[in-house]
This record gives C-alpha cells, sequence and structure tokens, in this order.
C-alpha cells in the first residue's frame, strides 16, 4: 500500500455542477470523481472536448469550487491559499498579460512567490534559456506567437521550481517539434522527482509521457490506470526473438500447431491509445453509466 | 469666503466620527453577514451555514495575519506598468489641449482673475481625474478575468486581499502622478494668465501742486494718474514730494513700480503682478450676536433672506455682531491685529445709493468689559475690506465705561459689570488691556440708522502670516486626490463582482449620488419636496405639483408604503455614500486666496481612510469567494 505521503493529489467523490443564475442545474460537468495521483508520476487525463478534464483542473486549484466531494493537494484542501506555494499551473492557453516581456512577466510571477530578486534574476534567465527564448525576451508578449506563448507559459508555471506542474492541452497549438520539446521537458520534469498532471485530448502525446491514465467521458471516470496495461491485448500473445535457431523456432511451431493456433508474432501485442479512446467512447455511448474497466481498479 | 459647514477641530471630532464609523461599519458588516448566511443556507443547507461562515471569517484573520507587502507592491506595480503601456498619459495630452484653449473662455479681465482661473483648473482636473480612476479602476480586475489572466494570479500564493489592495494601491500611484503633472501645469498656466504689466509714461502722471517738492512734507502728493490698461484694468498712481511713487491695487493685485532718470528722462518701470495669488491663513473666531437690550444671542435679526448663513444687526442701536479670538498673542501680532472682513449690507431704503453705509469696530475685553472704537470705514457689500487694529490705543477712543452682555437667566452680572468705573490710563495696550488669556472681543457696529449689517462666523478673521502660494495650490490638489482615491476604491470594490460596463455604471452612480448627498439623505430619509423616489415619479407622471398633499387613497397608502421601505434601504447606502461635493472646500480655499488648513485636510484624510478601509474589506471578501473560473 502506497503510503499516505506519496499521494499528492486526491479527490473523493468529486462532483462539479454548473447552475444558472436562478440556480437552476445547467450540466453536471464532473460526477464523483475518486482520483489519487502519486509523487513523480506523470498523470493524464483524457477525455474528448466538454468531457470534465478541465473542470478536474480547475477544482485541484480551487478556481472553482465542488459542488460536493473532496479535494486534497500537496495535504492542503483546494481553498487554502498556501498550497500554491508548490504548485505550477500552465493553463489552456497561456493567459498572460500582453503587455509585458518575457523577463517582466517571469519577475512578476516570481514576485508572487516573494522570491529575493537575485535569485529571481538568475530563475529567470535560466527558464528562458530552458523554454528557448532569449532572443526574443524583450519583446512584449502580445508579439508573440502561439508557440512562444505556450513556452513562456510553460516558464512561469515552474517559476517556483514546483512539486507539482498541472498542465492543462500543454501541447494544444504547437507544430510538431514545439510538441516534442514540450514532450521532452515533461520528461525532464519527471526525471527531476516532480509529479506532473496533464489533460489533453491528443492521444499521441499522452501516450508517449504518461505514466498512468484517466479517461473521462461526459463528466465520468471511465478508465483510469497504467498507461502499458491498458493498452495491453490480453488475448494475444507476441513473441519476438532476435537469434532463435531453426530449430528452436520449429519446435515452438509445433506447440503453437498442438494448440491449433497460427504463429504470428511472439509477444504482447499494443493497441494504439487511440484505438482505446474510442472503444472506451464507444462503449459508453451504447451502455451509459458511471464505470471504470480495466486497469488498477479492475483487479 | 463662504463656510456653510466649518470642518470641526480634529481632536474634537475624531471621537464622534470614530463612533459613528464603528456603527456604520458595523451596521454593514452585520447585513453583509446576514446575506452571507442566507447564501450559505441555500448552498451548503442550514446546518453547514453558520460553521462556514465562521470558517470564512476565521480565513480572513489569517489572510490579514499572511499578508505581504512585498506582493501587493508586485501587483500595484503590475497595475502602474499596464497604466503606463495603455497610454494613461494621454490624459495629460487632453489636459494641456485643454489649458491651451482656456484662454478662449476665460476672460483675464475680470475683477477676480486668479479665483476665475483657480476654479478652472482645479474643476477641469477633478472631472478628468475622476473619470480616469473612474474607467482605470472599474475596468481593471474585469478585464483580468475577460482575458484569464487572473488564472495565473489565483494559482500563486497570492490573497485575494493583495489583489484588491494592490489594484487600489497602484491606481493611485497612477493617480497621483497625473494629478501632479496637472497641478504643476496648471499653476504655470494660472500664474502665467495672471501675470501682466503695465506700461507708465511721464505724460500719465499730472501734477496736483506748482509748489516745489522740497518745500513740501515728504509724504504730500506732489502727481497722480493711471497706468495704462492691461488685462483689462488700469492702477491709480500717486508720486510723493520726496520723490516716491506708489501703485494701488486694483482686481486684487498691486505692482512695483520704480522711476528712473531725472528731468526730461524721467521713465517708470513697472514690474510683474503681485499678490494675484494668495494663501492668506485666516484665524477664525467664535461668532456670537449682541441684542438690542444688551442679550447675548446666537443669532441676529433675520431680514427676510431665505438663505440663513448670514444674520443681520441694526444699525444706530446698541445691536453689534460679535467675534471672540482666542491664542491671541504679542507673538504671533506683534504690531497689531489685522483684521479682514467681507459683510453684507441690507439697507431698509435706498437713500443715495452712491453712499456707503458707515460701520464700526471695537475690541473689548472679554472679562472686564473695556472697550475702545479702533475702525470707522465705509463698507461695500461682499467686498473684502482690510482693517488694521493698532496695538497702540488711544484713551479717546476708549470708552468710560465697559460695555456689557447680558446672558439670559445671569442679569445680576450684567448690571454689575455695568456700575463699574474703570481706572482711565494716558495709554492704552491691545494686549495689556483687552486681551485676556489670549482671548478677546471684536465688536462690528452698523452705524447708520435703519440700515443693517450681516455677517456670518468666517466672514471676519485675523488674518496671520501668508503661507507659501505653490505649496497651497498643491495642497489644493489633496482634495481631487482624496476623491479620486475613494472613487478608486469603489471602482476596485464593484470590479471585483461585477462586469466592465456595470461596475463603471455602478461607480458612476457613486459618484452622481456621492456629489448630491445631501439630496440623497433628503430622500432617503422622506425629507425631499415631493416625497420619496416613488412619490415622485407618481408626481412627475401624473403632473402633480411638489406641494401639494396626495389625495388620500390606497394607492397613495401604498405608495408611501414603498417608499418607507425604500427610504431604508437607501439610508444604508447613505450611510456608505461619500460627499463629494465636501471637497470642494479644497479648491474654494484656494481660488478665494485661502491657505488650505491642516485641520481639513487631516479630517478629510481620516474620512478618506474611513471609506477605503470597509471598502477594501468588502472587495476583499467578494473576491475571496468568487469563483474565480466561473
Amino acid at each position: 500500500m502506497e503510503s499516505v505521503s506519496d499521494v499528492v493529489v486526491e479527490t473523493k467523490n468529486l462532483t462539479k455542477t454548473y447552475r444558472d443564475f436562478w440556480g437552476r442545474q445547467k450540466v453536471r460537468a464532473l460526477k464523483a470523481l475518486d482520483l489519487q495521483v502519486k509523487r513523480g508520476e506523470i498523470f493524464g487525463l483524457l477525455g474528448p472536448n466538454g468531457s470534465g478534464k478541465t473542470t478536474t483542473i480547475k477544482l485541484l486549484l480551487g478556481l472553482l469550487f465542488p459542488t460536493s466531494g473532496e479535494v486534497n493537494i500537496l495535504g492542503r484542501p483546494a481553498s487554502d491559499v498556501a498550497k500554491n506555494e508548490r504548485l505550477g499551473y500552465l493553463p489552456e492557453e497561456s493567459y498572460l498579460y500582453r503587455f509585458l516581456n518575457a523577463e517582466e512577466t517571469l519577475d512578476f510571477y516570481g514576485r508572487l512567490f516573494n522570491i529575493p530578486a537575485a535569485v529571481r534574476k538568475q530563475r529567470v534567465a535560466q527558464l528562458i534559456q530552458m523554454v528557448g527564448l532569449e532572443s526574443a525576451k524583450k519583446r512584449q508578449l502580445r508579439e508573440y506567437s502561439k508557440g512562444m506563448t505556450r513556452r513562456i507559459g510553460l516558464a512561469q508555471a515552474l517559476i517556483n521550481d514546483p512539486d507539482l506542474i498541472l498542465l492543462d492541452e500543454p501541447t494544444s497549438g504547437l507544430d510538431p517539434i514545439g510538441t516534442r520539446n514540450m514532450k521532452n521537458l515533461i520528461l525532464q520534469l519527471k526525471e527531476q522527482g516532480k509529479t506532473v498532471i496533464m489533460s489533453s485530448h491528443l492521444l499521441g502525446d499522452v501516450q508517449d509521457v504518461c505514466d498512468r491514465v484517466g479517461v473521462l467521458y461526459q463528466g465520468e471516470l471511465k478508465e483510469l490506470g497504467r498507461v502499458e496495461d491498458l493498452l495491453k491485448i490480453v488475448e494475444q500473445t507476441e513473441i519476438r526473438v532476435d537469434g532463435l535457431s531453426d530449430d528452436a523456432k520449429r519446435k515452438i511451431e509445433a506447440i503453437v500447431a498442438e494448440d491449433k493456433a497460427k504463429l504470428l508474432f511472439c509477444g504482447n501485442p499494443t493497441t494504439s491509445l487511440e484505438d482505446l479512446f474510442h472503444d472506451i467512447i464507444a462503449e459508453s455511448e451504447a451502455h451509459p453509466g458511471k464505470r471504470v474497466r480495466g486497469g488498477e481498479n479492475a483487479q | 469666503m463662504i463656510i456653510e459647514n466649518p470642518v470641526p477641530p480634529y481632536l474634537e471630532w475624531i471621537g464622534k466620527a470614530t463612533l459613528n464609523w464603528l456603527i456604520s461599519v458595523g451596521a454593514l458588516a452585520a447585513l453583509f453577514a446576514l446575506i452571507a448566511l442566507v447564501f450559505l443556507t441555500i448552498r451548503k443547507g442550514p446546518k453547514q451555514a453558520f460553521p462556514a461562515l465562521i470558517g470564512g471569517i476565521r480565513g480572513a484573520l489569517d489572510d490579514l495575519f499572511k499578508f505581504s507587502w512585498r506582493r501587493t507592491w508586485a501587483i500595484a506595480s503590475l497595475a502602474i506598468r499596464e497604466s503606463i503601456r495603455k497610454k494613461v498619459v494621454v490624459v495629460c495630452v487632453v489636459f494641456l489641449a485643454l489649458l491651451m484653449f482656456a484662454g478662449w473662455f476665460l476672460d483675464p479681465n475680470g475683477k477676480d482673475p486668479a479665483r476665475l482661473c483657480a476654479s478652472f483648473v482645479y474643476q477641469s482636473t477633478t472631472y478628468l481625474v475622476l473619470l480616469l480612476a473612474l474607467f482605470l479602476s472599474a475596468l481593471s480586475l474585469p478585464s483580468d478575468f475577460k482575458t484569464k489572466t487572473i488564472y495565473t494570479i489565483v494559482t500563486k500564493p497570492v490573497r485575494s486581499s493583495e489583489i484588491v489592495l494592490g489594484r487600489v494601491v497602484g491606481l493611485t500611484v497612477v493617480g497621483t502622478a497625473i494629478l501632479v503633472l496637472m497641478a504643476i501645469c496648471s499653476y504655470f498656466f494660472v500664474s502665467n494668465t495672471l501675470n501682466h504689466t503695465h506700461v507708465v509714461g511721464p505724460e500719465d502722471l499730472v501734477a496736483t501742486t506748482e509748489a516745489d517738492p522740497a518745500s513740501l512734507a515728504p509724504t504730500t502728493v506732489v502727481a497722480k494718474g493711471q497706468t495704462r490698461l492691461a488685462n483689462g484694468h488700469k492702477h491709480e498712481i500717486e508720486q510723493y514730494a520726496d520723490g516716491s511713487i506708489q501703485i494701488f491695487e486694483e482686481n486684487k493685485h498691486s505692482h512695483a513700480i520704480e522711476r528712473v532718470g531725472d528731468g526730461d528722462l524721467v521713465r517708470y518701470k513697472v514690474g510683474a503682478s503681485e499678490g494675484s495669488l494668495q494663501a492668506k491663513v485666516p484665524r477664525y473666531g467664535k461668532i456670537k450676536f449682541r441684542g438690542e437690550n444688551g442679550f447675548e444671542k446666537e443669532r441676529g435679526i433675520n431680514v427676510g433672506e431665505e438663505w440663513e448663513y448670514r444674520s443681520y444687526v441694526a444699525g444706530a442701536t446698541d445691536e453689534a455682531v460679535i467675534w471672540t479670538f482666542e491664542g491671541v498673542t504679542p507673538e504671533r501680532f506683534p504690531q497689531g491685529l489685522p483684521v479682514e472682513m467681507t459683510i453684507s449690507v441690507f439697507r431698509t431704503h435706498m437713500g443715495n445709493i452712491e453712499k456707503t453705509i458707515m460701520g464700526a469696530l471695537y475690541v473689548r475685553n472679554p472679562k472686564t468689559g473695556l472697550i475702545a472704537e479702533t475702525n470707522v470705514f465705509n463698507s461695500e457689500k461682499y467686498t473684502t475690506k482690510a482693517l488694521f487694529v493698532d496695538r497702540e490705543i488711544d484713551k479717546a477712543k476708549v470708552e468710560a465705561r465697559p460695555r456689557s452682555l447680558k446672558k439670559m437667566g445671569d442679569e445680576a452680572s450684567f448690571d454689575a459689570l455695568a456700575a463699574v468705573d474703570l481706572p482711565q490710563k494716558d495709554a492704552y495696550d491691545l494686549f495689556d488691556d483687552f486681551v485676556v488669556d489670549g482671548k478677546v472681543e471684536i465688536w462690528l457696529q452698523c452705524l447708520d440708522s435703519q440700515q443693517y449689517f450681516g455677517a456670518a462666523e468666517p466672514d471676519l478673521y485675523l488674518r496671520a502670516a501668508d503661507a507659501p502660494v505653490f505649496a497651497n495650490f498643491l495642497k489644493g490638489y489633496l482634495g481631487v486626490w482624496q476623491q479620486m482615491v475613494i472613487l478608486i476604491s469603489f471602482g476596485v470594490l464593484f470590479s471585483a463582482f461585477l462586469s466592465g460596463p456595470v461596475a463603471m455604471a455602478s461607480t458612476f452612480g457613486i459618484l452622481i449620488a456621492g456629489f448630491s448627498k445631501t439630496l440623497f439623505v433628503e430622500i432617503a430619509h422622506l425629507e425631499a419636496l415631493g416625497g420619496g423616489p416613488i412619490e415622485s415619479f407618481n408626481r412627475l407622471v401624473t403632473h402633480e405639483n411638489m406641494m401639494s398633499d396626495l389625495s388620500n387613497t390606497f394607492s397613495t397608502h401604498l405608495i408611501k408604503a414603498f417608499d418607507s421601505v425604500s427610504g431604508v434601504f437607501l439610508s444604508v447606502i447613505g450611510l456608505a455614500l461619500p460627499s463629494f461635493s465636501d471637497y470642494n472646500f479644497y479648491a474654494d480655499c484656494v481660488a478665494n486666496g485661502y491657505d488650505v488648513p491642516w485641520n481639513a485636510v487631516a479630517v478629510h484624510m481620516t474620512t478618506t481612510a474611513a471609506f477605503a478601509i470597509p471598502l477594501f474589506m468588502v472587495g476583499y471578501a467578494i473576491l475571496k469567494n468568487r469563483e474565480v473560473a466561473k
């Protein structure tokens, strides 16, 4: 069993219902979400548009108040400002002050953490270098391209060297090179022992970087587990061997033939996350209701 | 200068004001808590509502404890940078353009050009700065919500209190910088508009005597004349036997004049205008009146004017207006008492309209009743007259018997004093004989029968040393600054929970209501003519005048009932409504040539803080409980 201190984020029965001015229910954006994210892992929240990914992240950050349920983040409730000391957040789109330049932006956010001036200066330079904006650091953000804005957005999320980083659609709007760089940055953060929660509808990205994923559909958690477990096709076996002698091959074929099977490949093949995702959606539409299949919860 | 509502001394005022403030803030806080409780009951159910409220209050105290000036200043400097990058300075350019064209509609040839110019610059600065404050404050937070930049702020360890205060401080710094720029430009505009000189040639002076000046007394006038016309006026000039020359005051200013050369080569050099802008430091006394029978009264006679600011004393009677001054010491007034007064004259018969009404000024010892007539003057209505009570008082002017003031119900003291014969002296000294413990009375009497003098407390004062003009001009802008801070506090409060345009309209509403707070409170208390809001509206649509009683019908009762309820609601708003018109006092002081008293500055500064603090607290509470991402 995991020790409690290893759990960085925990939600219990977290529900969010949007209401209109008169208190009438408009939409249930999130339904009874139970989730645990452990220290040092990259957790992906996956789902189509409007599935509740961003709502979940906003609830974790305290930007929205839950209708019911609890959030515990870095050992504190979401409404506690003190949790933000060790937290970094990259919003869906980089909502930054367009009249500031890159240096001023990072310096401003650094000041909000009460980081001393000397440390701040050093950290700003380091982050600008990390996200590759040295040549544009004196330009106002209004002149930035989408990719540059995402990069400065990521830099501001890391200004306090956070333990937990929440990334909302980190690769949206980035070109393939930008996407690759962003994924490398996320993996670097993992190497540094940081916990990352990211939401995305870009399945390839999630598959490449996440240790575990949760699939949300219409506000419900449909799937939760380690990526490799989720993608495993249990019914098939795949054997892939280098330098196997013909004799051994014949033996294997004989065994397979004895089993009245046909050897295609030896080992566990994997599906793509995209196929899995579409399966979940199709199944959810055919059989509505909350359920979590496969993964750790199914065991 | 007319001061209808004098600012009370700070120490006298602060105790009562603090109590009123605590009651008002307490009432509003209770109301706020009640609303929060109702809201929480709806959201969380009746059982959890109260603990949630207590939790909220504890959280607020915790936030206050962990408040960081450094973060607040970071938010403030962001607001400053935003304003600069969004080119707020354009307002200054508009103001400069306004000043450039002001010459078209400001007439420097009037009787009191200083007042006209100063009023103009104060008015225009007030409007521009308040409008700017309105826009900046009401739009700042909503624009953060609209662009969602607020997401990246509240996910940092920033408290709502720091966001609200940071905005208020930042916008105040921006407003202050703009105000200082405008104040300096205004000063140069005013002094430049007023500055002028006159030409005087030898032919402008006409000899008044043919005698050799050397044979005359040095102060004998040998020539008289006028300067040439400049800024719509001329000054009288007199030349004396000793060769000296003097220019007389006109339009509240004078000039230096110098005679250069001799004989046919004589020339006159006239200097720049002096004393156009002044900062007189008046020392006010307490006013009372003496009725015909010697009785002391709070007010004089009402001559039938609706405006009861001044009250009157009849001429050629025992009636007098009495000012009692305190702190009158020889150190402060070594030469004597410089008295300035602006009184009203009420004529019951016109007679010769050219002939002015005679009046007299007396000094009286408030303890012994010793009295001396020091000045006799011709009065002109509403013209400021400067008189001087010399330190040495001629024994012929001192009356043989003390004049007494009879207090109602204390006639014995009056009779006792009336019977006293004072020892006669050869020479009387103002401070030795008329001032007791720094206290002295100045009596004003009208000498012409059937004519009246009217006065109010600020109409007569002792003119102590003048204050520096430029500093006073800047001090006048403190009034605009204080209004700006209050308006910014309101703007930021509204912007914490309303969208930009609605926040702006609400702040504008506060501004309008604040400028006519007296009327607002009258309406709230159902004391205004035409009744409460619904009754007034009813009178409007039914073409009923404001005075007539409404018919005794059910609808009238219903209207009055609604008005009573709305009156309570409006009274609560009235509690939180600043009286912006009070701040006109600053501009009035400077425009009329008076020093802005530090006492008033202290009172108004405290009032400003008294508004800003609760507004900040409410803004904080709202922002903390607002769902940022909704």
